[in-house]
């Protein structure tokens, strides 16, 4: 048995200021399989969500069999590289009870918070990504992070609460440069110096928390609760500065590549593709260089207005405008949109599945959560909604399935999702949506 | 008597509703039903061939691209924005493009004016003397035909979802469901949600509906009718106002010899809603509620629009000009049974 484990630190003091440098991601800090460390805890469990927008064409995206090994309608074709990491659930459904169907936001609010909105303003409970980072994202530079391939900072499916939505990353290379400028702690260098910036921003805070700590003392109940989520801020804020005066543990898959080009604003679908492998690649160095375990991608917005060269309407537009084609049964350039959003989903478990971490992947420690806002977008409908899942989250979870909901709550894939998350929860959903029933197919 | 008790026998009523036969919904002579669909009545074929042998209208997108083939080199003022004045300032003068109405000689509807004539339509039941003028200024337009037409899927989406759209009727005085040749109706503006299934979708009888009498008083109509065979027809209604918020613009249509037609079940009624609307009501719930983006979702050219309503107009002419100021035109109306809650005036 090893007499090492990771939480060997060297310890000493720099400057007046305690620290502690811990040791290089060595093999013998891990178990034979190279899947969890030697003193058995497992290589971290990381949790991701991606979204596309406008859903499917139900005739080309549902496979006709069920369980393993199905087939691959032509919609969904380009998901034949990546078809053993992931797990495709149709005919689950969306409940709105007596909420209006409110376009392109009822379906995808129930999907990442369990509650149907009941205006097109509502961002109702919290979303599952924020729940799980609550979990299991508490020891890292961030609890999550969320990036968009849209270049718009305003389309994010994550959110703490209804004023309170998590501002994705737009940029490539302002991505890169929170992710690895100058707060950016190498996990994997030989020497550790604590930033003395983060260590008087952390004493201004302390000092801010005391004078804030009087001020609730002072103000009335709806007041405190307006200054609860602020604090949380702060709280987190204080996590952050506590991580960055540590050595973090080395990651031996941190390999820090060079800044990325910035690209110019726009919709069209090839650039919002090369945005959208950027940010991937620069969110799964993240993952690996241990900066965050959460971690949201976002392909297309519920209304994309994603372009197709010449093709007048963006993916949006053509939903309502063009027509269901007679002889196809389905509309032919809303199916372009989607096979494109399919061959970006394939793009991103690839990543995840090629990424070397120990003598597995990144993907064999995580599962990623993947969500859309309609069924058939034309006429709003949220029935029959399509998911992916993708990983094994430690090979908790069976890969290669096609799952017929038969018509049961989407949810209850969110709510397996948090189980396996380790969060203790029941149910999840509100009314119709409430679910504790878990999709025991998928599970290992 | 307080009415906490009445409140609890109101809530037994409910929950027994769904098991109920039909006519247990029927109580001291009095049954009531909300609106749950309504539709601008289009009749049509499988592939339009019959009712609209020449194709269907062009839209804003497909008329911007005729008018300013080379936009590129034009100012916004000169292109778009003048397409928007004329969108909310139209005139009847003609536009330049031609419009195609219903060709065909079927039309759902009602037989308004109790006559026969060269612009009537025969019912596919064949009863002749229909008078749907707003059928056949929209029948040609995409955007109002079904399945997926965009007028054709929100407008009525909006009266499911907007509690600001929630109307009902009441009839008393009814003996039988059957039959019953005196009945009186009275239209409500409701202020509750509906009770559905979990998808929202189906709206399940034996809901409760409070009776708006702020903002709704003046939306409340009486009139008389009759029961034949369990098909309720009413007499008309001088005017009829219905709130018709839909896309989140609130807005309102005019309806003068309104009439109901409909087949009554203890859980619903289906039918029409038939009468004359009043064609600037009519045009501005629609640019109200839709923008060019909208509208271009259905091919519907506002412009155009409005020049054929105007031209078909068929009833109430204005006193000075003589020019008709209403349109014929029938909706089709779904309504499930509900109970309506008395309270005093709310204020």
């Amino acid at each position: 048995m090893s007499k090492f484990n990771r939480r060997r630190f060297l310890k000493g003091t720099l400057n007046g200021g305690a620290i502690a440098i811990g040791l290089p991601l060595l093999d013998v800090f891990l178990n034979e399989n190279g899947t969890a460390l030697a003193n058995g805890a497992p290589i971290p469990m990381r949790f991701g969500t991606w979204s596309w927008g406008l859903g499917m064409s139900e005739s080309i995206f549902v496979p006709k069999k069920t369980g393993p090994d199905y087939d691959l309608p032509e919609e969904i074709a380009a998901l034949a590289p990546i078809q053993k990491h992931i797990n495709l659930y149709t005919n689950f459904h969306v409940f709105k009870d007596d909420a209006p169907n409110l376009c392109h936001h009822s379906g995808w609010v129930v999907l990442r918070s369990g509650i149907a909105p009941m205006t097109a303003e509502n961002r109702p409970g919290e979303t599952i990504d924020v729940a799980v980072a609550r979990q299991i994202g508490n020891a890292t530079r961030f609890r999550s992070l969320s990036a968009t391939a849209t270049g718009d900072a305003r389309d994010s499916f994550s959110y703490e609460g209804g004023n309170s939505v998590n501002v994705p990353e737009w940029s490539p290379l302002r991505f890169y440069q929170r992710l690895f400028g100058e707060d950016f702690q190498d996990p994997n260098a030989e020497s550790f110096t604590p930033d003395p910036r983060v260590m008087v921003r952390k004493s201004a805070l302390s000092a801010v928390q005391d004078d804030a700590k009087k001020l609730e003392k002072s103000l009335g109940s709806a007041d405190r609760a307006r200054l609860d989520q602020y604090f949380t801020g702060l709280r987190d804020l204080e996590r952050r500065f506590d991580l960055q005066l540590t050595k973090p543990d080395p990651r031996a898959a941190c390999i820090v590549s060079e800044a990325p080009e910035d690209l110019p604003t726009g919709l069209d679908a090839d650039l919002v593709s090369k945005r959208h492998r950027m940010m991937t690649d620069l969110m799964l160095m993240a993952v690996a260089c241990d900066q965050t375990r959460v971690f949201n991608m976002f392909y297309a917005s519920a209304f994309s207005a994603t372009t197709k060269p010449g093709y007048d309407k963006p993916h949006h537009t053509a939903t309502h405008e063009e027509a269901v084609d007679s002889d196809l049964g389905y509309q032919p350039n809303v199916s372009w949109f989607t096979r494109r959003a399919m061959e970006e989903w394939a793009y991103y478990v690839g990543a995840l599945a090629d990424f070397r971490e120990g003598d597995g992947s990144l993907l064999d420690n995580a599962l990623i959560y993947c969500t859309t806002d309609q069924s058939f977008a034309k006429t709003h409908a949220i029935d029959g909604i399509p998911m992916f899942s993708a990983g094994t989250a430690g090979g908790r979870v069976r890969t290669g399935l096609h799952i017929d909901g038969a018509g049961s709550p989407g949810c209850r894939l969110g709510y397996t999702a948090q189980r396996l998350m380790g969060l203790e929860i029941e149910s999840w959903g509100d009314k119709s949506n409430t679910t504790s029933g878990e999709i025991g197919e998928i599970l290992a | 008597m307080g009415r906490a008790p009445l409140f609890i026998a109101g809530l037994l009523t409910v929950a027994c509703a769904g098991v109920q036969a039909d006519d247990g919904s029927l109580r001291d002579g009095t049954i009531a039903y909300v609106m749950t669909d309504l539709f601008w009545s289009v009749y049509q074929t499988a592939d339009g061939s019959r009712e609209c042998p020449r194709g269907f209208n062009d839209g804003p997108r497909e008329q911007f691209e005729q008018l300013f083939p080379a936009h590129e080199f034009l100012s916004v003022e000169d292109t778009q924005l003048r397409q928007e004045i004329e969108t909310w300032h139209p005139t009847t003068e003609p536009d330049g493009f031609e419009f195609l109405e219903v060709e065909g000689e079927l039309s759902w509807g009602l037989n308004l004016d109790g006559e026969t004539g060269p612009n009537d339509f025969t019912h596919p039941d064949g009863s002749p003397g229909i008078d749907n003028e707003v059928y056949r200024a929209v029948g040609c337009i995409i955007g109002f035909r079904g399945p997926d037409g965009v007028e054709f899927i929100f407008q009525n989406k909006a009266i499911l979802d907007r509690v600001y759209n929630r109307m009902m009727i009441e009839l008393t005085g009814v003996d039988d469901l059957e039959n019953d040749d005196a009945v009186t109706l009275t239209w409500y503006r409701g202020m509750d949600r509906l009770l559905t299934d979990a998808t929202g979708q189906k709206v399940m009888p034996g809901g409760t509906q409070r009776v708006d009498r702020r903002w709704g008083e003046s939306l409340i109509r009486r009139t008389r009718g009759k029961i034949v065979d369990s098909v309720f027809t009413s007499e008309p209604i001088d005017e009829l106002v219905i709130p018709w918020m839909n896309l989140n613009v609130p807005s309102i249509q005019l309806f003068r010899d309104a009439r109901l037609q409909l087949d009554l079940t203890g859980d619903g009624a289906t039918g029409l809603l038939a009468g004359y609307a009043d064609v600037d009501t009519w045009y501005y719930q629609l640019i109200r509620n839709d923008s060019t983006h909208h509208l271009s979702n259905g091919q519907i050219s506002g412009i155009s629009l409005y020049k054929a309503l105007r031209r078909l107009a068929d009833a109430h002419p204005d006193p000075e000009t003589g020019e008709n100021t209403a349109i014929s035109t029938a909706l089709d109306i779904k309504m499930t049974q509900v109970y309506i809650a008395r309270q005093a005036r709310n204020k």
